[in-house]
């Protein structure tokens, strides 16, 4: 989900290596959120293919090449765009995980607009559910508003607890290779 | 712009504790017109409460000023802010302390009997609580009543003389989350048909989303003050 938007979200911060990015989003996302890395590279590969980063070859010694990535400006406009944006509700764990890392003065503000999103969804499905008298309609939109409420409430803790979340270090994980390779990029 | 229903003006409230003094609210700037329904939330001790009081008439500012309806609440001896309140105003609590020796019908026309004769409030209280659904509970004592029909009532009670604001503090707080539903419905439907001007003080930002607008509130500061869009329900799922 939003893979592409989400690794130029992460790329807004500053140039990196496709492992990096990879190891940035398994660190602060998982177990809950899986990256494929063979999905990565492919998608990566499409960035580039669409002028949306640029690539440049880093010779290592004893290893291959190692292509560090960063943002064109299209790709800039994409990063800003949907770090900016409520919507979609659904990667809004993905988005505030970037924006914490990428964009920390994005972060309570973003939390504060998907709350917003969350509470005029929340108001529509209540008044819907109201007018609802058929089948299982009612019972079914209830399952869409305890979500909203899961969701609001969670978003809540988020926007009461932002200072101490954005002071929380950034998740590394790192494989042994990437420790030998990784001063070259310091 | 319509004259506000409401406007709070710098208003800080300071207690003493110890050999200390407590900042509960700093400096407070709102404006809240007729018929908005405007939710103040934030964490326990925010000054969610504090500010519900103040606009209530039922607590006095250390600093600033508080204007309700147009009338500066400070200016009021404590008598006249008494009947002002009992004219405009009308408050739920968390608990509604109804009174036990009396019915449910007599627990909302209780509190308005200095302002009215005993018989028209029993009727106009029998109508309300009809209306909210307890028509066949009016001569139930509070200990026969469910934790939302008790909260019910409470509401009831609160628009008795159809105030033109209804201040509601943790309104749902003791209720479960079915109840809690039924009351955010009931105040959202008695809010639109009687264009009153709501403001709820809540911890929960679900109950608070059923507002137009969600003021929060934290360390007794306003730390947003945002308006809730008005969107499409659900994008419906595809079964495919």
């Amino acid at each position: 989900m939003a893979l592409q938007e989400a690794l130029a979200g992460l790329l807004s911060a500053g140039p990196a290596h496709g492992y990096q990015l990879f190891a940035t989003l398994e660190s602060e996302l998982g177990p809950a959120w899986e990256t494929r890395q063979s999905h990565l590279y492919l998608t990566l590969a499409r960035m580039e293919r669409d002028g949306l980063v640029s690539g440049r070859r880093i010779r290592q010694r004893a290893l291959p090449d190692r292509q560090v990535l960063e943002l064109t400006p299209k790709g800039r406009t994409l990063a800003e765009q949907w770090l900016r944006s409520a919507e979609p509700l659904p990667e809004m764990v993905v988005k505030l995980a970037i924006a914490r890392i990428a964009r920390p003065e994005l972060f309570e503000d973003l939390a504060a607009a998907i709350s917003d999103e969350m509470a005029g969804r929340l108001k529509s499905l209540r008044q819907l559910s109201g007018s609802l008298r058929v089948g299982f309609q009612q019972q079914a939109v209830g399952l869409e508003i305890a979500r909203r409420q899961a969701e609001i409430r969670w978003l809540s803790s988020i926007r009461d607890d932002a200072a101490a979340i954005l002071a929380q270090p950034v998740g590394h994980k790192r494989s042994r290779r990437d420790d030998l390779r990784s001063e070259r990029f310091a | 712009m319509p004259e506000p229903a409401i406007e709070i003006q710098g208003v800080g409230r300071e207690y003493p504790s110890g050999a200390e003094r407590v900042s509960a609210l700093r400096d407070v700037d709102l404006i809240i017109y007729p018929g908005e329904a405007v939710a103040i939330t934030g964490p326990s001790g925010s000054g969610k409460t504090t500010l519900l009081n103040l606009v209530a008439g039922l607590d006095h500012g250390s600093s600033g000023q508080v204007i309700v309806l147009g009338q500066k609440l400070n200016e009021l001896s404590e008598r006249r802010l008494t009947a002002f309140r009992a004219k405009h105003i009308g408050l739920v609590f968390q608990d509604p302390h109804l009174l036990p020796g009396l019915s449910a019908v007599e627990n909302v026309a209780v509190a308005r009997l200095p302002w009215g004769k005993r018989s028209q409030l029993m009727s106009e209280a029998r109508k309300l609580l009809v209306a909210l659904g307890l028509g066949e509970r009016l001569h139930h004592p509070p200990s026969r009543l469910s934790a939302g029909e008790r909260q019910r009532v409470g509401l009831a009670r609160a628009l008795l003389g159809q105030p033109q604001i209804l201040l509601a503090d943790e309104p749902t707080g003791n209720l479960d989350s079915r109840t809690t539903e039924g009351l955010i419905a009931l105040l959202t439907e008695l809010r639109e048909e009687m264009q009153i001007t709501l403001v709820i003080a809540t911890h929960d930002p679900a109950v608070a989303a059923m507002a137009q607008r969600i003021v929060r509130l934290s360390g007794g500061r306003i730390d947003s003050d945002r308006s809730v869009p008005v969107l499409r329900p659900v994008e419906a799922q595809k079964l495919d």
